[in-house]
């Protein structure tokens, strides 16, 4: 297979990154983004929410700066939640880093992940039905909360006639996406894909939730560190635009990197504790996709909530799939900067890489304080590491013990 | 029959919320005799604006299959009804 062949040795569609928008902690756009990840800043920060004189306070990276008002008209905003918003933001971004026009859109595929979907107004019908005991719930309630309110809004703004769905794998949601918008492309189901995920539930009642389920950071989020504790909530949203080689090449497009392979897999142990057969047969069935042997990576961009477990058995994971490599890895996890945006993290965290793949930068692992005798990598503590990065690996691990891995080369 | 809410103020309330639910309506100028069809509002603006009313004066208008009217004067006396009906109970 030469460098730029449209096809896969089995005659199906290679497929490529042309266009990628983020909205994150650090803001709006992708650059925001990139530029708080190579300084190596978090944009983790003590976030309240409060319920009458009910407070919670957690670490958590919300969008800095939003006003929606700025993107939405408000016939658009009163239909739309932050998670459809932040979806629309980044689409609007990827779309047009990717060049594409009207008649490249009407036939593309729009499949995205998020976990919640619509937090914030099944938090204000709960409110207002169980709180203030009022017999309605708002009328805007079931359009606000669907998850497919986001591929609705993305496809009536731009136009896109063709296949359009939500998966639903929590944490994992997004590079499920991504999987399964590259295994449409592959077989023709679309030339072009927007796919990503996004997620908006730093809200008291999410903050509680994961509260109780002993998940959240006490203080921030220190993925593979001593003295970690957990994850910080996030939230945003990271889309990509996916499309053929041969879409890319004729139109002439800047081809960011390959989707090179994806695998999948589920843990069938437990729907909390992660196992480590689940994870290692996603990562290689990944790379056996993309046709890449474990020394051909440079870089692992890790699930890396910050907790204890989850750390303890993804570097496991690591050294079974890279074997005598995994010492010369690197290893990093974008949460510690830009907190666990659970839908969106597959997105976000896959941007990052890329980004980092053009630009020959690994992303850090932030809050890093030193070394826990279970995580034995080299996690690229604190500082991004400037390398050249010929293929990489992106996986994502989520609750219910489903796993997702994207395997993506340099073209 | 006589309402303990006059007309005007009725119509008042219910344009705040016409107000509040289509902001791009502010400027417009809407009568009680305006057809609420001329104005472009969308169903679903237009069952926002009547949760809105049935919050503002804990009535019942869409459950008891009242939301039939027109215009806001057959809005305006169909608030005014229930709330008499209201005051009865």
């Amino acid at each position: 297979m030469s460098r730029l062949d449209p096809f896969r040795p089995d005659g199906s569609n290679r497929v490529v990154v042309t266009g990628m928008g983020a909205v994150s902690g650090f803001g709006l756009g992708l650059a925001r983004m990139w530029e708080g990840i190579v300084e190596g800043r978090s944009a983790i920060r003590q976030t309240s929410r409060s319920f009458d004189a009910l407070e919670v306070t957690r670490p958590a990276a919300t969008v800095s700066g939003y006003e929606p008002a700025e993107h939405f008209s408000n016939a658009e905003l009163m239909m739309s939640e932050p998670f459809s918003q932040f979806a629309q933001i980044a689409a609007r971004e990827a779309i047009a880093q990717a060049g594409l026009e009207a008649s490249h859109l009407g036939d593309a595929a729009v499949i995205l992940g998020c976990g919640g979907g619509g937090e914030q107004s099944r938090e204000d019908a709960a409110r207002q039905l169980f709180g203030n005991r009022r017999p309605r719930a708002h009328p805007t309630t079931v359009p606000r909360t669907n998850h497919q309110a986001a591929v609705g809004l993305i496809a009536i703004e731009h136009q896109i006639l063709g296949p359009g769905f939500v998966i639903a794998t929590g944490c994992a949601a997004g590079s499920h996406a991504v999987a399964q918008a590259a295994m449409m492309l592959r077989h023709g189901y679309a030339q072009v894909a927007l796919t990503g995920g996004t997620e908006a539930n730093v809200l008291y009642c999410a903050m509680r939730a994961f509260d109780s389920a002993r998940t959240v950071a006490t203080d921030t989020c220190r993925p593979f560190s001593k003295d970690r504790s957990g994850f910080a909530l996030g939230e945003g949203a990271g889309l990509l635009v996916l499309e053929t080689m041969s879409s890319a090449l004729q139109r002439g497009a800047e081809i960011i990197g390959e989707i090179a392979g994806f695998g999948m897999s589920s843990d069938a142990g437990d729907t909390l504790q992660p196992t480590q057969r689940g994870p290692v047969r996603a990562v290689k069935t990944a790379l056996q996709d993309a046709g890449l042997a474990p020394d051909d990576i440079t870089y692992v961009s890790a699930h890396g909530t910050g907790t204890q477990l989850n750390d303890r058995v993804e570097t496991r994971v690591v050294r079974e799939v890279f074997g005598a490599q995994a010492d010369r890895l690197l290893i990093s996890s974008t949460k510690s900067q830009i907190g666990h945006t659970f839908g969106a993290a597959g997105g976000l965290e896959l941007i990052a890489t890329l980004k980092g793949m053009k630009e020959g930068v690994v992303p850090p692992t932030a809050n890093y304080l030193g070394p826990d005798p279970d995580c034995d990598l080299d996690y690229v503590p604190n500082e991004a590491r400037e390398i050249r990065i010929n293929a990489a690996v992106k996986q994502s691990f989520a609750f219910g013990g489903v796993n997702a891995a994207l395997a993506v080369r340099r073209i | 029959m006589t309402t303990h809410i006059d007309a005007d103020t009725v119509w008042t309330e219910i344009r705040h919320c016409i107000n509040k639910v289509v902001p791009a309506l502010v400027e417009v100028d809407i009568r009680p005799e305006t057809p609420f069809d001329s104005l472009g509002i969308s169903s679903i603006e237009m069952i926002t604006i009547v949760f809105e009313v049935e919050e503002l004066y804990d009535i019942v208008i869409v459950d008891a299959g009242l939301d039939v009217f027109q215009s806001g004067d057959e809005f305006v006396k169909l608030v005014q009804v229930l709330l008499d009906k209201k005051v009865a109970a």
